[in-house]
């Protein structure tokens, strides 16, 4: 098993993926999100994607998964457990994992991807926000990675 | 997903009085287990970090837990929480899990890492990331341990 590529990106301005209404998989950021690298002669990669939902007291339906372009090479309900209670200030940490046979080795671009099955106006998708004693401000980073399996 | 080789690990679990911060609005900051590794030729690392949250007051909280080396901020994250066994109340406890892969690290450098966290919302002064405790039958005493673990990669 190795790394194949990943990146933890946290920018100092926090971004924000809407969850307002109904979308298809769509990629996050497809210029810090995505990841290039070459699928292994055995095909076979396991992928991970972890980021944060905030901002309502309650929490949207989404799936988290990879495109390739405008092809869904997977996509998952995410899972995440809370630690306290569901308020408008509470940080939702979700993931996926996937683990991918019979890929066709070679060079790709993956892009870290959801969509929105169930919406929720007040809560998005964050990621970043600065290092400070300000409240309510920060979400923290959002990782992809890729490795390749034997 | 573990990686290939365990470069360093602390894993604390002392036998003695709850200790750890509370949670309140802050920057990244507070030791809450440190380990020392050499990076490998890779440069690449993965660094997993278990912690307890234990609310030992009953207000929402919100925060993110990260690496620092020094004062510098390596990765941070909102955790994976274990949900809560029951109602959010004075005694529930919730482990909490993050991890992080780091690459372009400098390969054979001695760094040390420390976990970190940040509070975003939420001030209560009863609801800490707490660790160790005693081993009795007395109840609602003992938080168990903290780790840090660093692993080569690939």
């Amino acid at each position: 098993m190795s790394l194949l590529a990943a990146v933890h990106y946290d920018p100092a301005v926090a971004v924000s993926k809407s969850c307002a209404a109904a979308l298809a998989m769509t990629a996050f950021d497809t210029t810090n999100l995505r990841l290039g690298f070459t699928i292994p002669a055995s095909g076979k990669v396991y992928a991970k994607i972890g980021c944060a939902i905030h901002g309502g007291a309650g929490f949207p339906q989404i799936l988290l998964g990879i495109l390739q372009g405008s092809t869904i090479i997977t996509r998952r309900a995410a899972f995440g457990g809370l630690y306290g209670t569901a308020a408008a200030t509470t940080i939702l940490a979700v993931q996926a994992e996937f683990t991918l046979g019979g890929l066709t080795p070679g060079a790709v671009n993956w892009d870290a991807a959801y969509d929105v099955e169930t919406l929720m106006a007040s809560s998005a998708v964050k990621y970043g926000g600065p290092n400070d004693a300000t409240a309510n401000n920060a979400f923290g980073g959002i990782s992809f990675e890729v490795w390749g399996l034997d | 997903m573990v990686a290939n080789s365990l470069l360093g690990v602390d894993n604390r679990d002392l036998i003695n009085t709850l200790s750890g911060p509370f949670i309140s609005p802050s920057s990244m900051n507070s030791n809450l287990g440190s380990v020392t590794f050499t990076v490998p030729n890779s440069g690449k690392v993965k660094a997993i970090a278990r912690l307890v949250l234990r609310h030992g007051g009953t207000s929402a909280v919100a925060f993110l837990i990260g690496i620092l080396e020094g004062t510098k901020v390596v990765a941070r994250k909102a955790a994976m929480a274990g949900p809560l066994f029951a109602t959010q109340a004075a005694n529930a406890m919730a482990g909490i899990e993050v991890d992080f892969t780091i690459t372009g690290l400098t390969p054979g450098a001695s760094l040390t890492w420390q976990v970190a966290f940040s509070g975003e919302t939420g001030t209560d002064l009863n609801t800490k990331l707490q660790k160790q405790g005693l081993d009795d039958a007395i109840a609602d005493n003992a938080a168990g341990n903290n780790s840090l673990e660093i692993w080569g990669i690939n």
